[in-house]
């Protein structure tokens, strides 16, 4: 999981900035700042506040009773994985095999994210 | 003004570098099966389909760093990373629907042994592995040609 952290948010976020940063004009207008969007202000706020109220579902940082730690879910994983997957590396087991359906909705997530920045520059293809 | 409308313009301010373009070109074998690696090692060590992924995808940036985005899109072409995402997209689904059609749960993989595949959930993970990293190595590859080339970018393909 680290991997695709360290490639993702060292390499090619760097890259995507570098580029939007090139393709970014300096406006000549005295006024640089747009007017706040009210709505849609309250709209982020809201989403914040909703995810927030999450947190205190939260166990402890360190917590060693925490579900992470010793759910029945984690022990079975763990114990069954090898035989019934086939595949040494559990967490490949539950992402692909146990939680597949999870992972196919991740996919979808990475290809709408693709469709939807086309949508948003208005294009057909990539390039 | 005439010197922003010029770094403005398709491509950016690109300057060849040839330490930059050496570089490159004897790391970018190394990166790209590295990728690979990773994609088809995920069943048995760590790594998996989004880690490739992006990592072959990070072969495509880099190349487009050293040589110019521009001749690396023309290199590439328009068509090919749409057809990666919607190949991946498709291969899994389809996976999953076949597991359906055989008679078991949605991702099922066990089930494939049936039509003689050996160690078929193994094989079955790996598949749906490397359409999750064609999947995002198409869609890094696709983000990058696209902000590249801007919103009002249509005119060269």
């Amino acid at each position: 999981m680290g991997l695709t952290e360290a490639a993702v948010g060292a390499g090619i976020m760097t890259v995507l900035f570098l580029l939007t940063i090139v393709k970014t004009e300096h406006p000549d207008v005295e006024r640089t700042f747009e007017q706040v969007d009210l709505r849609a202000a309250g709209v982020a706020l809201a989403l914040v506040v909703v995810l927030s109220s999450t947190l205190f579902a939260l166990p402890a940082v360190g917590d060693a009773n925490s579900a992470v730690a010793d759910d029945d879910v984690t022990e079975y994983y763990l114990e069954n994985a090898y035989e019934e997957t086939d595949v040494k590396n559990a967490v490949t087991a539950v992402l692909a095999a146990y939680r597949g359906f999870d992972t196919m909705g991740e996919a979808a997530v990475v290809y709408s994210a693709g469709v939807g920045l086309l949508v948003v520059l208005n294009r057909e293809v990539f390039g | 003004m005439s010197d922003s409308e010029r770094r403005v313009e398709r491509g950016g301010p690109y300057v060849g570098s040839p330490i930059i373009m050496a570089t490159v070109r004897v790391v970018m074998p190394f990166v790209f099966t590295f990728g690979l690696f990773v994609m088809f090692h995920g069943a048995d060590s760590s790594g998996g389909g989004f880690q490739g992924g992006v990592i072959v995808g990070t072969v495509v940036l880099m190349l487009g760093i050293a040589f110019g985005i521009d001749t690396t899109r023309e290199w590439i072409g328009p068509r090919l990373p749409v057809a990666l995402v919607g190949t991946g997209v498709l291969a899994f689904l389809f996976t999953g629907i076949g597991s359906v059609l055989l008679g078991a749960g949605f991702l099922e993989y066990a089930v494939y042994g049936e039509l003689g595949i050996p160690h078929a959930s193994k094989y079955g993970i790996e598949f749906v592995e490397l359409a999750i990293g064609v999947i995002v190595a198409g869609i890094v590859t696709g983000l990058f040609f696209a902000i590249a080339a801007g919103a009002n970018g249509g005119e060269s393909a």
